[in-house]
Order: C-alpha cells, then structure tokens, then sequence
C-alpha cells in the first residue's frame, strides 16, 4: 500500500476529516519554507508542495504572489525538488508535487517523473493538464510508471459526462474544487456543492479532497460529510505571511488546531 | 489535409502545438465557446451580420496599395501595401473582436473582459463593446496602466472600466491571470475576448478565422490590380494575428512565399528582444503549447522590444506548426532598423506604419532588391504609427516635442 492510500485508509477508518496542506516551495525563503512544511507535518495527512512557476494561471492572487515572490528571490526547480526530497525523507505522510505543466516538460516529463518517485514523492498535482491533453505528452504514463499519482481535478461545473471520464483517469485521490472560483475567496458550503460532490462520488470510489477557498473550521465541518481530505492552501498563506519563521510555526499551529 | 483544413480546425492541435491546457474549470467554458463560434460560422444570417459590420462599422474592405515610390526606390520587385491601418480604431485588431462580439452577443453574453498590454487590444475590445451594447472590463498590469495613460483615457471615454492589475510584475501576463480569474468567478455572463492567436482552443482558431478576411482580400484585390498572386506575403508576429490573417487563404498556394517577422529588439544574442523562434522552446503556457523565451527552468523570460504590441513572450501555436512545416519562414528585425523603415515610409509613401508592422517592413526593404521587377510582395501594414508618438518622439530624441510636453505640464 502505497503512503496516500494508507493515510486515507486511516482517515476512513477513524471518520476524520483529513487536511492537505499547501505551501510553495521558496516562500517566504527556501528554508522557511522548508521549516513550515515540517511544522505542517506535524499535524497534517497530506503535503503538497508547489515549485513556483511565472504564470500560474490557476492560482488566485495570494499564491500567485507568494509564486512570483519565490521566483524573485531565485529559488530553482532543482533547490525546490531538494527541499521536497529531504522533506519527504523525514516523514511517513505522503507528500506532492503540485506545479504547472511547463517546469515539467521544460525538465523532461520521463525525467521528472522518475526524480519525484527518487525523492519519495507520492504524486503530482498538475492544474494545467488537462487528461485529454495527454496525447504526445505522455504524462499519465510517465506518472504511472513512476508509482505517482497524477490527481485529476473536478470542478462543480464539469459537465457528467465529462466527470466520468476524468473520475476514470484518478488515482490517489480526486481533487475537488469546491467553488466556482479561483483559491483564496472564501466558500459558502450550501446544497449545491453538497450536491455536486455526491454527484462525484458517484463516479469513483477514490477518496475526495475539496479544496478552494477554505478557511474555517465551519465550512470544514460542512464538506465532512461528502469528502475525505480538506486541502487548506491560501488562508495558510495568508495565516504565515510576512512572520518569521518562529513566529510562523506558532501561528500555524494555532491555525490548525483551530480547524480541528 | 490541406494547411487551411489543419489551421482552422476543430480539435484546436496543429501538430503537436496548440490544445486546450487549462485548468477543468475552464474546460466547460472552452468546449462551450468552441460549440457556439463553429455553429456560429455555419449560420448564414451571423455570417451575413459580420460582414455587414465589416462593411459599415470596420470600414472593409482595406486597400491594397502599390508602394510606386518606395519599388522605385528600391529597385526590385513591386511592393504593395495592405492598408489594415485605415480600419476603424486603426489596426487588424477590429477584425477579431467584431468577431468575437458578435459571438458573445449571439451567446448571450452580457459582459466582455479583456486584458491588454499598450492597450491597443483594450482599445479594440472598448469600441467593439460600446457598439454592441456590451458591458466592458479591461485588465491592465499597474505599470501598463500608468505607462499608457492616454489609452485608458479612450477606453473609458468608450464606457469601459479598466482595472489596474496590482498582482506579480504588473504588466500583460498579470492582466492576462486576472481576467482569466474573472471568467472563472463568472463563466456564465461574462465572454473573455483574448486578443490574437494564442490561448488555449478555440482562440486561435477563431481569431485566424475572423482575421482570414485580409488575406481574401489581398488576393482579389490582386488580381484586380495587378492580375496575378503575389509572389511574396510579409508581416510581423507578435502573437501572430495579423500574420495569420495575411497568409492564410493562401496556405496551400505553395508559389506564394511567406514571410514572418519578429521582434529583434536590441539584438537576439542577449535578453532583450521578443524573437521566440531565436532563442525559444517549447512550452505550454497560458492554456497552448508554443515555443515561448524561457529560462534554464522552464520559468517564462521577460522580453523587449521597441513595439508594445510584439513584446509578448510566446508565439501562436499554428505559427510554430507553419514554421516546422518549413511554410513560413521567420526572421527578425531589430529596433534601429524599424526606425529607419519606419522614416522611410512616410517620406516615400506619405504612411505611418505602426511600430509592430514596420517589422514586416524592415523585411521588404531587405528583399525587394533582390528579386525581379516583375515579382510582387504584398507587405501587411497591419496598424497605423500615429498610436506610437511618445515612443517614437522618445526614441528620436526630438527636442521640439520635449519642450511641448514640459510647457503643457507647466500651463
């Protein structure tokens, strides 16, 4: 059993509501980073570290700064895919990578592919592939060969037809987007997202993570009924931003226990 | 298949460029707007409408105009001159976003959002929006936003509100993101106008589509004028839309060569041009697989170039399909010779030519010696230069147009 199935197993097991944690790799700095990813293992299931890239189109304005940020200060894909590596060799939970297409092709999709799975990497999150882009890429290929997943996204207005299709493609789990909208607004968790993530989890038995948007311990509450994981991303940022690194873990902790 | 079946189709890859890389919550807005554009083109009374706001609005068809002065200068082949500067709102640009327009308003679409870089997309997607009774958002990187302050001037007077994007480093690409954020938080009202022939599937599709009415033009008014093809069709690429235009109802003629130009700003050795067939990759970036100016990473590299409108650091996907065919050669031209070009034309011909199209040009002036007079290069002039009198007042240090500016400051 590989690390994301046995932590999603676990929370099956005890009924919890996971977390995902979300943080970009090089802000505020590489180390600092680096030390708020280790306090976020402390109490998180899942990691998912971003390498920066220059045009993330698919982040709100908080992660799209800490990107640009990161970047302005120089931090490398290969500084970021070390830091990821000594990440994932000192701890059991099951970290991923989450960037957009381009850092990987420009760095050989075979290539990265089996880097990640060197540095214990359990997955990738690629927001930009789309699977019917896979032809003469080859990515949901490489990934497998590779024992990574490569987390498929839903979003509540995927047509049905096109849910199944993109359902058939997951592995790890399914990454829900929770609002129509980009991360980092705050989500109302009404009837309709209720209803659209039953209606994914119709299509596959893989656990659902939803994500965008959350921020409070109430909307957490009310997704814990039709989901597994609850990926927390911007409100972290903005819980960390412009603290040092003492002073960052602390508040993220709080954070965190708070939601629990 | 023929090169105009794989330019204009409906599956949006051209070789292995192209595609529809966006995140799944655009998907559905994409695969809409690719239903609604081929149904549109299919129905006689849209295509009918478009061609009569071509007519009465746009002010088509262009002219065609022979260069007499500047071919005798020359000496060499005969050089004509596809006058897109004389549109309405002064460049190619009007011809897709009446296209797309008119789709959105067929769609239902109550808003239209744009981003723009100099602003002259801004401009465009403004008027467009003001004639059809469309509400207009235009996103504009901070730095963009105070650099072109008369453009943001216009395009309010034109009833559209222009919103200074304050993310990353505040110019296109940032205003590109915001937009891109704003379809997403409105997919259903709100139809993002994107400005060429980038971006993922249908847009490169659709604005080679509503541009293609160029190159059909150039080809009567040919054989009108001068009763043959030309033997030779230039233009500059920034994106490609102009370009794209030009060539393509001539595609499968293989007589008539085709002649591409980039940005060469201050040289392609170093980092300050836009020449993404110099020193590019390919990548996949903002929803299209092209070749793009990027770092040893992978990150997408900043560009230069003396042309607002060229400075973009990636290139339309169909143009890379093109260029590996080997259809369309590609070549630069750098920002002291789009000067000189520039000067040239307007004392032999009595034409600004736009900064971006004077690209085309620096081109023309090369070549036209070396071929025969009884051979025709038809050159796009795909805006009018009169938009770049800072820019060019700047460049040439001119000291009358200095003091201007200093007096009105000080009244």
């Amino acid at each position: 059993m590989n690390k994301i199935e046995a932590a999603t197993k676990a929370l099956k097991e005890t009924g919890k509501l996971g977390i995902m944690a979300h943080i970009v790799a090089g802000y505020p700095s590489l180390e600092d980073s680096k030390g708020i990813a280790e306090t976020l293992l402390e109490s998180v299931e899942i990691l998912e570290v971003q390498i920066p890239f220059s045009d993330p189109i698919a982040d709100g304005p908080v992660i799209a700064g800490a990107n640009a940020e990161a970047l302005e200060k120089g931090v490398t894909v290969n500084e970021s895919l070390e830091m990821i590596g000594q990440l994932a060799a000192g701890t059991d939970k099951p970290i991923l990578i989450m960037t957009y297409f381009n850092i990987i092709h420009h760095y050989g999709v075979q290539a990265f592919c089996k880097k990640a799975k060197t540095l214990g990497v359990q997955g990738l999150i690629v927001p930009d592939y789309p699977f019917d882009e896979d032809t003469g890429n080859g990515l949901l290929t490489a990934a497998k060969e590779n024992d990574l997943a490569l987390i498929q996204v839903m979003a509540p207005t995927t047509k049905p037809e096109r849910m199944k299709a993109v359902a058939e493609h997951g592995s790890g789990f399914i990454y829900c987007m929770a609002r129509v909208g980009i991360t980092g607004n705050k989500t109302e968790i009404g009837e309709d997202t209720a209803a659209y993530l039953k209606q994914v989890r119709e299509q596959t038995d893989l656990p659902l993570a939803v994500g965008f948007g959350l921020s409070e311990k109430a909307q957490l509450e009310a997704i814990k009924p039709y989901a597994d994981i609850a990926v927390i991303g911007s409100a972290l940022i903005r819980n960390y931003q412009g603290k040092s690194l003492p002073e960052a873990q602390d508040s993220i902790r709080t954070f965190l226990a708070d939601l629990s | 298949m023929s090169l105009k079946d794989t330019i204009i189709n409906k599956d949006g890859h051209f070789g292995d460029y192209g595609g529809r890389y966006v995140p799944e919550i655009l998907v559905p807005i994409m695969d809409d707007l690719r239903e609604a554009f081929f149904e549109a083109i299919e129905d006689e009374s849209f295509l009918e409408e478009l061609k009569e706001v071509n007519k009465t609005y746009v002010g088509r068809p262009t002219p065609l105009y022979y260069c007499e002065n500047l071919t005798k200068e020359l000496g060499g082949a005969k050089i004509y001159l596809k006058n897109e500067g004389l549109t309405h709102t002064g460049a190619h640009k009007i011809n897709h976003c009446i296209g797309q327009g008119l789709l959105a308003k067929r769609m239902g679409k109550k808003r239209v959002i744009a981003e723009t870089g100099a602003g002259q997309h801004g401009l465009a997607t403004a008027t467009v929006c003001a004639k059809l009774g469309l509400e207009c958002v235009v996103y504009m990187g901070k730095k963009d936003y105070y650099r072109q302050r008369p453009n943001v001037f216009w395009m309010e007077q034109l009833g559209a509100t222009v919103i200074p994007v304050e993310d990353g480093g505040q110019v296109l690409k940032d205003a590109i993101n915001a937009a891109i954020r704003d379809l997403i938080a409105n997919p259903t009202d709100t139809h993002y106008l994107l400005g060429t022939v980038c971006g993922p599937h249908p847009y490169p599709v659709m604005n080679a589509y509503f541009q293609k009415v160029i190159g059909e033009e150039v080809r009567q008014q040919m054989m009108d004028q001068a009763g043959k093809k030309p033997d030779m069709l230039a233009a500059c690429v920034g994106g490609g839309s102009n370009a794209m235009g030009l060539y393509y109802d001539f595609l499968d003629d293989e007589d008539v060569k085709l002649i591409a130009v980039e940005a060469g700003g201050k040289g392609v050795e170093g980092n300050e041009h836009a020449a993404r067939f110099e020193g590019g990759e390919v990548g996949i970036v903002e929803g299209f697989k092209s070749y793009f100016l990027q770092n040893e990473d992978g990150q997408i590299a900043g560009t230069h170039s003396i042309s607002a409108g060229l400075d973009y650091s990636g290139v339309g996907p169909q143009h890379a399909y093109l260029k590996e065919q080997g259809r369309v050669e590609f070549t630069y031209a750098k920002d002291d010779e789009v000067i000189d070009a520039y000067k040239r034309l307007a004392r032999t011909e009595g034409i600004f030519a736009a900064m971006e199209s004077t690209h085309g040009l620096v081109e023309v002036i090369k070549r036209a010696p070396q071929l025969s007079g009884d051979q025709v290069i038809v050159f796009n002039c795909s805006g009018r230069g009169d938009k770049d009198l800072f820019i060019v007042t700047d460049v040439m240090k001119d000291s009358g147009f200095n003091d201007y500016l200093k007096t009105r400051i000080h009244e």
